[in-house]
């Protein structure tokens, strides 16, 4: 699989605190990745760094490759664009004015590409309204169009919908599913709304105090959450045996467990056990969410 | 550079601070000369004689007190101007894109000090224009006046830096704006401290009464205050140094070693934007 970003053992430490804890990460190429951790988990210290606003305390990262500590990194990063909490924008400048500023930024020759990138979020007809008057969302949707004024193939979110309304919330999640459908781009959103995160993203990575706890894709998240009746048996070749010939999804977990992805009728699947000379010892159903299943990977109300 | 230069250009021209602070120097620069030719005319001078504007050099001294407010001015728009990259958090968009942290730095500092001669040149031009009709031309020799014209340009790069230095590496834009202003008060009471002491005169005479009721100058004796030897050398080095010490000599057009203020605010210039920038590359941004 090609990535995007890669981390290796990446830490930051702000005088005694440790913000990020030999941090290893893996951004899939064309993916949404969903960047998963409480408040001070470490999700805008990551970002920071990757955005080369701070510098780790050990540990690298690559950005397509280049490791941040060649020089080619700073080349590697016009490939990016970000919006790191807040939007950075000009208040006391309009959008199509912030824009042609970034644009500037970047050495874009011509400005002729403002009208569409204010059109693809939604501001095109914010005329001479300065950024100050702008309501949260707009601010955050000009934010991602300066992100975007480089054509990035890489957009890094923090927390983008954190405040929004609801309508807020469903433009930018549109806009995100968009750039990367349509645009191919891949994009980095880190949250704590995993309700929202869930709409979009291809894949996960869990951070709890600063460490990468679990990396998996939406598929994989999606079977581990998945509706299921996990059994406990004395003989889980037997019940393979039983749930193949029943023609039902199953995962063995170790010699005595099993997670069943199916209604099945636990008297049949009793008697068909016990004709293969095996008991059923428990049946229990299971219907994990995200959010339990976060809550579960990171220790629960243990946490501040 | 040259895009950073372009972008932050870009938003000086529709900066609203800037365009206020022009017009206010350019307000004052013909208020100056304004003000100076009703004094004089109310104290019954007769300007229209050559002598009399020559030996009072009136549009001098009204075209070169614009050094005293300088430092102060330059310190509220670059502290304004460039703290809104952090308030703003635009600083990020420039570092996300991988400008290096030493353009951003440079980039900020000269387009602090191109505002900054901007509003000095809007006073100069606009006392010029007012006051020449008004006071008559310049009467001091060329080489003493561009001399004050390019060591105050110097000492101007020199306030910018240590400005730029301090906006660049706070981030707070109402925490640096305050500490700038501050500072540009704090330098200039300094410069005038300075100023005062090096001025005392070495002997100072009182009066006395005689006893026919005369009052008659006593025997000149010392001042203790009189600055001498080394001590005399740091107050004078200082004084030089100071940006603000500078403004206070360029006002008054009381100099005698233009190439040592030039060089001391150079020196101030280079060692300011070096440390600066050095600290500005290890900053942690948020």
């Amino acid at each position: 699989m090609e990535y995007v970003l890669v981390t290796q053992g990446l830490s930051k430490r702000y005088k005694d605190f440790k913000a990020l804890d030999n941090l290893s990460m893996h951004v899939p190429k064309g993916s949404i990745y969903g960047f998963v951790g409480r408040n001070g988990a470490g999700k805008t210290t990551l970002i920071r760094l990757i955005c080369g606003l701070q510098a780790p305390t050990s540990g690298t990262y690559a950005l397509y490759g280049a490791d941040s500590s060649e020089k080619d990194i700073a080349k590697v990063r016009r490939r990016m664009g970000a919006v790191v909490e807040t939007p950075s924008i000009y208040l006391d400048l309009t959008a199509e004015d912030n824009l042609k500023e970034q644009f500037r930024v970047l050495g874009v020759p011509s400005d002729d590409g403002i009208p569409e990138l204010l059109k693809l979020v939604g501001l095109e007809d914010t005329g001479k309204k300065k950024a100050r008057n702008f309501s949260l969302g707009m601010k955050q949707r000009l934010g991602i169009a300066v992100a975007l004024a480089g054509d990035p193939d890489f957009l890094v979110l923090d927390e983008p919908v954190n405040g929004l309304d609801p309508q807020g919330i469903i433009e930018i999640r549109e806009l995100i599913l968009k750039l990367n459908r349509e645009r191919r781009i891949t994009v980095l959103i880190s949250s704590h709304i995993l309700d929202e995160l869930s709409k979009l993203a291809t894949h996960y990575g869990f951070i709890d105090s600063g460490r990468m706890v679990k990396e998996l894709s939406a598929r994989e998240l999606e079977n581990a959450c998945r509706k299921c009746l996990r059994v406990e048996v004395t003989d889980t070749r037997a019940l393979a045996r039983v749930l193949d010939g029943m023609g039902v999804d199953y995962k063995i977990l170790d010699d005595g467990q099993a997670d069943v992805y199916a209604q099945v009728n636990i008297s049949q699947l009793s008697r068909a056990l016990d004709a293969e000379g095996c008991e059923l010892l428990s049946a229990q159903e299971r219907d994990e969410s995200l959010e339990s299943y976060f809550v579960n990977l990171v220790g629960g109300a243990s946490h501040d | 550079m040259t895009k950073l230069l372009n972008a932050n250009f870009l938003r000086l021209w529709k900066n609203k601070a800037f365009w206020a602070s022009a017009a206010v120097c350019v307000v004052l620069g013909a208020l100056a000369a304004l003000g100076e030719f009703r004094f004089q005319v109310s104290v019954g001078a007769d300007l229209s004689v050559p002598e009399v504007a020559q030996y009072k050099a009136l549009l001098e001294k009204q075209f070169f007190s614009y050094t005293t407010v300088t430092g102060i001015l330059a310190a509220a728009l670059v502290s304004l101007f460039l703290g809104t990259e952090y308030s703003d958090g635009a600083i990020r968009n420039k570092i996300v894109v991988g400008h290096s942290r030493l353009s951003i730095y440079f980039a900020n500092l000269i387009v602090g000090f191109a505002a900054s001669l901007m509003c000095m040149a809007g006073y100069m031009l606009a006392c010029l224009a007012v006051g020449a009709p008004l006071l008559g031309w310049f009467t001091k020799p060329a080489a003493l006046l561009l001399s004050a014209i390019g060591g105050s340009v110097l000492m101007l790069a020199a306030f910018c830096a240590i400005f730029t230095f301090v906006t660049m590496n706070c981030s707070k834009k109402s925490t640096s704006t305050v500490i700038c202003l501050l500072g540009a008060f704090v330098l200039l009471f300094a410069a005038v401290y300075l100023n005062g002491r090096l001025d005392a005169p070495e002997f100072i005479t009182g009066y006395e009464m005689s006893v026919n009721g005369q009052i008659m100058d006593s025997v000149p004796e010392p001042n203790p205050d009189y600055l001498t030897g080394t001590k005399r050398e740091v107050y004078q080095f200082l004084y030089d140094l100071l940006p603000t010490g500078q403004s206070l000599q360029y006002t008054m057009l009381n100099f005698t070693n233009p190439a040592r203020l030039m060089g001391l605010a150079a020196a101030v210039c280079a060692v300011f934007s070096a440390a600066g920038a050095a600290l500005f590359r290890r900053k942690d941004l948020k």
